[in-house]
C-alpha cells in the first residue's frame, strides 16, 4: 500500500477565488484539486484518498451543504472547512452540526484557513489510521473461531483463565491453548494490545 | 390605502342629525297635544251647549206644563174653588181642595187661593204663604198674570210658585197658587248634566246667585251661592228660560281642561322622552360603532406603516447581504492573491521588501473592506425581529386581505386550504406577513406573464411534522424552468421588467432567520409552488 499525499479539495465557483486559494495552498506546497462545482467534484472525488474539503456555502445547483449531505449519506467522512461570502448563525450551526471541521467568512484570514486546512488534514490521517486500525484488528478477530471470540471477549473484560474455565464449562488447560492461539492470530504481544484490538475491531 | 374615503357621517353629524329631529319631533308632539286639548275644549263647548239648550227646553216645558195643568185644574175644579171661596175657613171643603190638588200634583209642596185683588183666603195655613209668595200674587196680578218664577223660601224649605187665574177667562176671580219644591227642577238638570259640568239656574234680576243646581237649592252646594268672577268667566254657554228669572248656565268643573291640557302634555313628554331615549341610546351605540371602526383604521394603518417599515429594512439588509457576497467574493480572491505572492516571494533568496510590503497592505486593505461590509450588514441585521406565538392562519388571512381588492379586480380565484388546530408558530409576525405578501405577489404577477386564462392562487396551511408548520403558495402561472429554479433565491436576480430581485431572496433570509426553510417545486408549465417552514412553539 502506497502512502498518499493528502490533497486539499477545493471546490467554489468563483473563479478568481478558486485561483487565488489553489496559488496559496500551493506556496505552502499542499497538494490540492480544485473544482468548480459539487458535481465536478464528486465525479472526480475518490474516498480513498486522504485530505480535506474546503467549500463554498453558497453555489449554484447544489450548495455547500447540500454537497455535505451527499458525503455523508455516502458514508464519506472527510473534513470539511467550509467557507461562506455571507455567512449567517443559523446556517453555520446546521453546517457544525453536521459535522463541518470550521466555518469562516469570507473574506478570510489565511494564516487561519492554512492552520484549519493543517488541522484537517491531520484529523483526516487520524481517522484514516484508526479505520485502518480497525479493519486490521477486524480482519485478524474474523480469523478466529467462534469459541475462540468467546474467550476473546472473556480475556478482555478482564477475567481469569479460571473463571473463563468455570464459566464456559471448560478445562482451564483448554482455555490456556484457546489463549495461545488467540495472541498468535491476532499478533497481539501483551493483553493490553489484545483490549485495543478487540475495542478497534468493534467485537462484542 | 383603503377606507380612505371622507367621513361623511361622522358622530357630530349623526348628533345634528339627531337634534334636528328630536326638535321636530318635540314640536310635533306639542301640536299634536295643544290641537288634542283644543278638539277636548271644543267638544265641551257643543256639550254644553246641547246640554243647556236640552235642559232649557225640557225647564220651560216643565213650568209651562205645570201652568196649563193648573189651568185645566181651575176650570174643571171651579165649582170646588167657588166652594173654598165662598167659606174659605171651612177646614172640610179646605181639606177635600187639597186632597184633590195631592191627586192631580202630588209633589205640591204649597197651596192656596186668592180672590181678584189677590188677597190670600186662608192666610195663616201652617204659614206656607209668607211674605214674599204674597207680594209674588200682587206681582203677577199687576203683570196681568205673567209668571215670573224663581225660588225663595220659607220656613220650610226653598220653593218655587206657580199661579193661574181661577174663574171666567175675561174675568178671574183670583189666582189658584201652587208651590213646588226645587227638587224637580233639580232632577231635570241632574238628568242632563254631562259629567265634568254643572248646569246651574243663576237668577238674572241678581246676576251670580244660584238658584238650583243638580243637587237641588244652593244651599245644598256647601259653597257661596254667587259665582265668582272666575267661574262667571268658565261659564260654556248659557240662556234665559222664558216666564222666570233664571238663566240656565253650564260650568264646567275647574279641573276638566286643566286636567285634559296636563294629561295631554303628560302623554306628549313620555313619548318624546321615550323617543329621546331611543335616540340617544342609538346614537351612543353608532358613537361606539364609529370609534370602534376609527380604532381598526388605526390599527390597519399601524400594521400598515410596519409592514412598509420592515419591507424597508429588509430590502437594505438583503440588497448590503447581496452586496456583501457579491463583494465579499472579489475581496477574498484580492486577499488571497496577496497572501499567495507573500508565500512565493518568501522563498526568494533576496526578498524585494517594498514589494512585500504592498502586498501585506493590499491583503490588509482587503481584509478592512470586509471588515467595513461586515459591519453594514450587522448594523442592517434582523435587529428588530420580534418573536412571539402567532397563529399562522391569521397571518395568511391579513396577507390576503391586503391582495383581497387587486386579486378581484384581476379576476383571480384564490382559494385558501388552512388546516384546523394548527398549533401557534413562533415568528415575528411583521416579517412572516411579508414572506407571504411577497409569494402572494409573485404569483399573481407570474399568473399574468402567461396567457392562461385560469387564474387560481392556493394557499394552504398544515403541519409538516410534530414541531413544523408549512405554507404553501401554487399558482397556475408558466411555473419554474431549470434555470430559474437555480437561482430564483439569488439576491439581485429578476425575471420582472422592474424587478430589483429582492423579494424572494429578503423572503428566504426571513425564513432562514427563524430556522425555516424557503423553497420551491421545480418543474415549468404546472404552475409555481413555493414552500415554507417554521417551528411550531413549545408546548
Amino acid at each position: 500500500m502506497t502512502v498518499q499525499q493528502p490533497t486539499v479539495f477545493l471546490v467554489d465557483d468563483d473563479d478568481a477565488v478558486r485561483d487565488a486559494l489553489e496559488l496559496l495552498l500551493d506556496s505552502t506546497g499542499l497538494r490540492t484539486a480544485a473544482y468548480p462545482s459539487a458535481a465536478a467534484f464528486l465525479e472526480n472525488y475518490d474516498a480513498g484518498h486522504p485530505g480535506c474539503l474546503v467549500l463554498d456555502i453558497r453555489m449554484p445547483a447544489m450548495s455547500g451543504m447540500e454537497l455535505q449531505a451527499v458525503l455523508a449519506e455516502n458514508s464519506v467522512n472527510i473534513p470539511i472547512i467550509f467557507l461562506s461570502g455571507h455567512g449567517n448563525v443559523p446556517m453555520s450551526a446546521r453546517a457544525f452540526r453536521s459535522g463541518a471541521v470550521d466555518f469562516l467568512e469570507k473574506p478570510f484570514d489565511e494564516s487561519v484557513l492554512l492552520e484549519r486546512i493543517e488541522e484537517a488534514i491531520q484529523l483526516d490521517q487520524s481517522n484514516r489510521d484508526a479505520l485502518a486500525r480497525q479493519t486490521e484488528a477486524s480482519t485478524r478477530v474474523a480469523s478466529l473461531t467462534a469459541r475462540e471470540r468467546e474467550v476473546m471477549l472473556l480475556i478482555v473484560a478482564g477475567h481469569a483463565n479460571k473463571e473463563i474455565a468455570r464459566k464456559l464449562k471448560l478445562s482451564i488447560r483448554t482455555i490456556e491453548t484457546h489463549r495461545g492461539h488467540i495472541m498468535e492470530k491476532t499478533g497481539a504481544q501483551s493483553l493490553a494490545d489484545l483490549i485495543e484490538l478487540s475495542h478497534a475491531s468493534g467485537t462484542r | 390605502m383603503p377606507n380612505s374615503q371622507p367621513d361623511y357621517l361622522s358622530t357630530r353629524h349623526y348628533g345634528t342629525y339627531a337634534l334636528i329631529t328630536l326638535v321636530m319631533v318635540a314640536a310635533m308632539l306639542a301640536w299634536h297635544a295643544w290641537k288634542s286639548t283644543g278638539n277636548f275644549r271644543e267638544y265641551h263647548q257643543q256639550l254644553a251647549v246641547t246640554s243647556v239648550t236640552g235642559a232649557a227646553d225640557e225647564l220651560e216645558f216643565l213650568l209651562s206644563e205645570l201652568q196649563r195643568s193648573m189651568r185645566v185644574f181651575a176650570n174643571d175644579k171651579r165649582s170646588l174653588l167657588e166652594e173654598v171661596a165662598s167659606d174659605p175657613d171651612n177646614d172640610a171643603i179646605w181639606a177635600r181642595l187639597e186632597s184633590t190638588v195631592q191627586g192631580h200634583f202630588p209633589e205640591y209642596y204649597g197651596l192656596t187661593l186668592t180672590n181678584r185683588s189677590g188677597d190670600v183666603m186662608r192666610p195663616d195655613f201652617d204659614n206656607e204663604v209668607d211674605e214674599l209668595c204674597q207680594r209674588d200674587i200682587h206681582t203677577f196680578i199687576e203683570d196681568g198674570y205673567s209668571q215670573q218664577g224663581y225660588i225663595h223660601p220659607n220656613p220650610m224649605g226653598y220653593h218655587f210658585d206657580v199661579m193661574v187665574p181661577w174663574g171666567d177667562a175675561d174675568n178671574p176671580q183670583g189666582v189658584f197658587f201652587l208651590s213646588f219644591p226645587p227638587d224637580i227642577l233639580a232632577r231635570v238638570l241632574k238628568r242632563i248634566q254631562s259629567p265634568g259640568h254643572a248646569l246651574l239656574l243663576l237668577r238674572t234680576d241678581e246676576v251670580d246667585l244660584i238658584e238650583v243646581s243638580g243637587e237641588g237649592t244652593r244651599t245644598e252646594l256647601q259653597r257661596d251661592f254667587t259665582l265668582s268672577s272666575d267661574e262667571l268667566a268658565r261659564i260654556l254657554y248659557s240662556r234665559n228660560i222664558p216666564n222666570s228669572r233664571w238663566d240656565l248656565v253650564d260650568l264646567p268643573d275647574e279641573q276638566l281642561f286643566r286636567s285634559e291640557a296636563l294629561r295631554n302634555a303628560g302623554y306628549a313628554a313620555v313619548v318624546f322622552c321615550t323617543f329621546a331615549a331611543v335616540g340617544l341610546l342609538m346614537l351612543q351605540q353608532l358613537s361606539r360603532k364609529e370609534q370602534r371602526r376609527l380604532q381598526a383604521e388605526e390599527q390597519a394603518l399601524q400594521h400598515q406603516a410596519d409592514l412598509a417599515h420592515v419591507d424597508r429594512i429588509n430590502i437594505m439588509g438583503e440588497m448590503a447581504s447581496g452586496l456583501a457576497h457579491e463583494l465579499n467574493q472579489p475581496l477574498s480572491a484580492i486577499s488571497t492573491y496577496c497572501q499567495a505572492g507573500l508565500r512565493i516571494i518568501d522563498s526568494f533568496n533576496d526578498k524585494p521588501a517594498k514589494l512585500v510590503h504592498a502586498l501585506e497592505q493590499a491583503s490588509m486593505q482587503s481584509q478592512r473592506a470586509g471588515e467595513i461590509i461586515r459591519r453594514i450588514r450587522r448594523f442592517t441585521g434582523k435587529g428588530m425581529v420580534r418573536r412571539k406565538p402567532i397563529d399562522i392562519n391569521r397571518v395568511i388571512h391579513n396577507a390576503v386581505s391586503y391582495i383581497d381588492t387587486e386579486q378581484k379586480r384581476k379576476g383571480v380565484k384564490l382559494v385558501l386550504e388552512l388546516a384546523d388546530g394548527l398549533p401557534a408558530a413562533i415568528a415575528d409576525e411583521i416579517h412572516i406577513e411579508q414572506v407571504i405578501l411577497n409569494l402572494l405577489h409573485n404569483a399573481i404577477e407570474a399568473m399574468f406573464s402567461g396567457s392562461d386564462n385560469t387564474r387560481i392562487l392556493r394557499v394552504s396551511s398544515k403541519l409538516a411534522s410534530a414541531d413544523t408548520l408549512q405554507v404553501t403558495v401554487n399558482d397556475t402561472g408558466p411555473g419554474l424552468d431549470a434555470a430559474m429554479h437555480n437561482s430564483i433565491f439569488d439576491t439581485f436576480y429578476t425575471t420582472k421588467k422592474n424587478g430589483m430581485g429582492l423579494g424572494l431572496a429578503i423572503s428566504r433570509s426571513i425564513i432562514e432567520a427563524h430556522g425555516g426553510q424557503l423553497w420551491a417545486d421545480p418543474g415549468a408549465g404546472a404552475g409555481a409552488t413555493f414552500h415554507f417552514t417554521l417551528s411550531v412553539a413549545a408546548a
